[in-house]
């Protein structure tokens, strides 16, 4: 069987950004999305080095849109999860879950 | 007043200086953020913050590439040499010399560059082979480009060798073919080599394709 690689912590939000920011999905959306939930400044940078790793691994597709004078004249690049991207979110889920399942209680913390 | 032209200096080093394919995108989503109120400071910590990505992403490739390319041509010149004594290669030079120009010229460069050349370009194949195993990510397209970067630099190989070294080997051992290719007095010798494979390595390397190939299904 073929070694599985595994989605790192960023990989893992941008996946989940682009699931939830359907076909509007480009830069600056999936960086305000992650500020949104994830607090703080994100570089775009990293967000554009995960997609580009995503890519390579089959699990995003992208595709230029038009280019617009607000952008200073360059197209946006919108990306989508593919169906592999999809099948390992699942996959992340089931392990992440099943590690989480016996995280002890924090003192004082209600039941 | 909401200003409308990211810092010049900055927009530029991101134009330039970010490797990689979606550089075009991140320069234009950092516009359209900077237009949309970020501050200067906001756009240039970005700006640095993409470049240095990018490069550490550049370097962590390329200095693969470089361990790679120190151990693959460390015996090279070595092994040069050892076939010519120890095949047919000197008679088959001798051969060839007494032939008319240019077919002795050209017969000479091919057994003088040929196996050599073969064998870095079995070098540039077997890295972005275990480029691909390890990354999922190849462009063939890119390789003919990297092979064809080889040439000027083995036949700067050639010219080397044969000026420093091919005199003296004349009654060479296995034992001094080993501290040949182990002896960095040599390093010289298998410079044009390294620096052939670095170059075609550099220049194949896969996400230095164009974005913008696929679309959205």
């Amino acid at each position: 069987m073929p070694a599985r690689s595994y989605l790192g912590e960023l990989e893992l939000m941008v996946l989940l950004a682009l699931v939830r920011l359907g076909d509007q999905a480009y830069g600056v959306p999936i960086a305000r999305e992650l500020e949104k939930y994830r607090g703080g400044n994100v570089a775009l940078g990293s967000i554009y080095a995960a997609l580009e790793r995503l890519e390579d691994k089959g699990l995003v597709l992208s595709a230029l849109g038009d280019p617009t004078p607000e952008r200073g004249g360059r197209a946006k690049r919108y990306f989508a999860i593919t169906q592999n991207g999809l099948r390992e979110l699942h996959q992340t889920r089931r392990v992440l879950s099943e590690l989480w399942r016996n995280l002890p209680r924090l003192q004082g913390e209600p039941v | 007043m909401k200003q409308t032209h990211p810092p010049a200096l900055a927009a530029w080093m991101l134009d330039h200086l970010t490797p990689g394919r979606q550089n075009l995108a991140l320069a234009g989503d950092l516009h359209e953020e900077f237009c949309n109120g970020r501050s200067a400071v906001w756009y240039w910590r970005q700006a640095v913050s993409a470049i240095a990505i990018g490069l550490l992403l550049k370097c962590r490739y390329l200095l693969s590439a470089v361990i790679f390319a120190a151990v693959w041509t460390a015996p090279l010149p070595a092994a040069w040499f050892y076939m010519l004594r120890h095949t047919e290669g000197t008679r088959l030079f001798a051969w060839v010399i007494q032939l008319d120009w240019p077919y002795s010229a050209l017969g000479d460069m091919a057994l003088a560059e040929g196996p050599q050349l073969l064998l870095v370009w079995a070098g540039l194949v077997v890295f972005l082979g275990l480029n691909f195993l390890k990354t999922r990510n190849a462009n063939v397209a890119r390789l003919p480009y990297g092979l064809l970067t080889t040439i000027p630099t083995l036949i700067a190989a050639n010219i080397a060798l044969q000026l420093l070294f091919l005199g003296n080997f004349s009654h060479a051992t296995t034992a001094v073919y080993l501290r040949f290719s182990l002896d960095p007095m040599f390093f010289l010798t298998r410079l044009p080599l390294f620096l052939g494979l670095l170059l075609s390595i550099w220049v194949a390397e896969p996400s230095s394709r164009k974005a913008g190939s696929r679309a959205i299904a």
